[in-house]
C-alpha cells in the first residue's frame, strides 16, 4: 500500500488525519454509493483511503471510462456493475457495432481482479469466447447477471455451470438468447450445491425438467425465479417440482 | 464514576495505575485496565509493583471517559453472566447498548479523542462504536461538510479519473 502515514502528530493541531485502519474501518462501514463517492472528494488522504477499500463498483455508462482507469483507481475490487449500450437499444435505436464489448474488461480485470466475484452487466455485448474466459479466469467467481445482454447463448452459460464452482447466483434475464439448447442445466457438476439464486426468466429456448429438479434438490438455499417456464410445465411435472421445492424447506 | 454493584461480595481489588499524557494518575482495578489488549498483552510478566502504564497519547479528560466505559462493561458483563446463570430474565445487553449509545453521542472533538484512545489501547468495543459513529456522522454529508466536521484541511486538487 502506497498510503501509509503518520499515526500521530500533535503538533499539527488544524488538520487532525484518522490513522489509516481507522479510516479504512470507518468507509467499510458507509453503506450508501453517495456516501462513498462524497469521501472521496474530502482529501487526498480519504480519496486514497477510499480508493483501496473499495470492493464493488458501479459503472453506469461504460464509454464513459477505460477498464484500464477502473483497475488503477480501484486495486482491489470484488464486485462490478457494468452498464453498456444507451436505453433506447431496446426501441432498435442503435447501430450496430456501437461497442460495449465485455472482452476487453475482462482482459484486464483478469490480471487487476483475479479475485472478482461479481459481475452484473446491462446492454452488453457478450460472446462465447468471452464467457468461456470469464468461466475459467476468476476462481472465486460466484455471481452473475446478465440483462438485456447481446450475444449471450446457452452454450456459453454450459460453460459458466461446468467451469464455476462457487457459484451462488445465475440472473439472465430478456437477453434474447441465441442458440437454443436446454442441456446447459445438466452441466453443473454433481458436487454443485452452492446455487441461491437461479434466475431464467424470458428466456426461450427449452429447459431439461430433469436437470433443474436434480440441482433444485441439490441446491438447499436455492430460490428460483423461472418467469415463463413454469407456464410450460405439464401439471405433473409442476407437482412434483413444487413438491421438491417444499420438502427443502422443512 | 463507580457503577452499581455491591463492592463488599467482591475480594479485595488489585489496581493497575495509568498515567495520562498530562500527568495525571488514574488508579482503577485490574480487570478495567485489562479491557486493553496492549495493556493485556505482556500485563503477567510485568512484576505486580510495577503496573503502572504511562499513556504518552491519551488526555487526562479523555482517559477518564475510556475508564468509565470500560468499568461500565466490565460490571455490565458480570450482572448479564449472573442473570445467564440463575436463568431470570434480563435486558442487559439491550440496556448496555442503550448506554453505549449515549456514552458516544459527544461533540466531534471528543469523539475523534475517543476514537484514537481506542485505538492507541486496543479496545475492540469501544473502537468499532467509535468508527460506526464516525460512519454515522460522515452518512449523508457533503464533502464540504465532513470537511468542516472533522477539520479536515482540503488538499482535493485531484481530478478523480486522472489516471496518472
Amino acid at each position: 500500500m502506497d498510503l501509509k502515514r503518520r499515526r500521530d502528530s500533535p503538533e499539527e493541531e488544524r488538520f487532525s488525519p484518522f490513522p489509516d485502519e481507522v479510516l479504512e474501518s470507518v468507509l467499510v462501514s458507509l453503506k450508501s454509493k453517495k456516501d462513498r463517492s462524497f469521501v472521496s472528494h474530502v482529501c487526498k488522504d480519504w480519496y486514497n483511503a477510499e480508493r483501496w477499500s473499495r470492493t464493488h463498483v458501479f459503472i453506469g455508462n461504460c464509454y464513459s471510462v477505460s477498464p484500464e482507469i477502473v483497475v488503477y483507481r480501484f486495486p482491489n475490487i470484488r464486485s462490478v456493475t457494468l452498464k453498456g449500450k444507451p436505453r433506447f437499444l431496446d426501441f432498435n435505436l442503435v447501430p450496430p457495432n456501437y461497442g460495449a464489448d465485455i472482452h476487453p474488461w475482462l482482459g484486464i480485470f483478469a490480471s487487476s481482479y483475479p479475485f472478482l466475484e461479481e459481475l452484473r452487466l446491462k446492454r452488453m455485448v457478450i460472446s462465447d469466447e468471452s464467457l468461456e474466459f470469464l468461466s475459467q479466469s476468476f476462481p472465486n467467481f460466484r455471481a452473475l447477471s446478465l440483462v438485456s445482454c447481446e450475444g449471450v447463448s446457452t452454450d456459453e452459460l454450459l460453460a459458466i455451470a461446468t467451469h464455476c464452482k462457487n457459484l451462488t447466483e445465475l440472473d439472465i434475464q430478456e437477453n434474447g438468447i441465441d442458440k437454443l439448447g436446454g442441456t446447459w442445466l445438466s452441466c453443473f457438476p454433481e458436487k454443485f450445491t452452492s446455487l441461491e439464486v437461479l434466475n431464467f426468466a424470458n428466456m426461450q429456448s427449452d429447459v431439461s425438467y430433469d436437470a433443474l429438479e436434480k440441482l433444485v434438490a441439490r441446491c438447499k438455499s436455492l430460490k428460483l425465479r423461472t418467469g415463463s417456464l413454469l407456464q410450460d410445465l405439464t401439471g405433473r411435472q409442476y407437482v412434483q417440482l413444487e413438491q421438491v421445492l417444499s420438502s427443502l424447506k422443512k | 464514576m463507580k457503577d452499581s454493584f455491591n463492592p463488599s461480595i467482591e475480594p479485595p481489588k488489585k489496581t493497575v495505575t495509568l498515567v495520562s499524557s498530562d500527568g495525571y494518575d488514574f488508579e482503577v482495578e485490574e480487570e478495567v485496565a485489562l479491557e486493553s489488549q496492549v495493556i493485556k498483552d505482556g500485563f503477567e510478566d510485568k512484576a505486580v509493583d510495577d503496573r503502572e502504564y504511562l499513556l504518552f497519547n491519551v488526555h487526562s479528560d479523555t482517559l477518564e471517559l475510556i475508564i468509565k466505559y470500560c468499568e461500565k462493561h466490565v460490571s455490565s458483563r458480570k450482572s448479564i453472566s449472573a442473570a445467564a446463570a440463575s436463568s431470570s430474565s434480563s435486558n442487559g445487553e439491550e440496556a448496555l447498548k442503550e448506554w453505549d449509545e449515549h456514552f458516544i453521542s459527544v461533540d466531534t472533538n471528543t469523539l475523534y479523542d475517543i476514537l484514537m484512545a481506542a485505538d492507541y489501547l486496543n479496545i475492540k468495543s469501544l473502537l468499532d462504536l467509535a468508527i460506526q459513529k464516525v460512519a454515522d456522522t460522515i452518512h449523508g454529508r457533503s464533502p464540504e461538510q465532513i470537511r468542516k466536521k472533522f477539520n479536515i484541511e482540503n488538499d482535493s486538487i485531484i481530478d478523480p479519473w486522472a489516471s496518472e
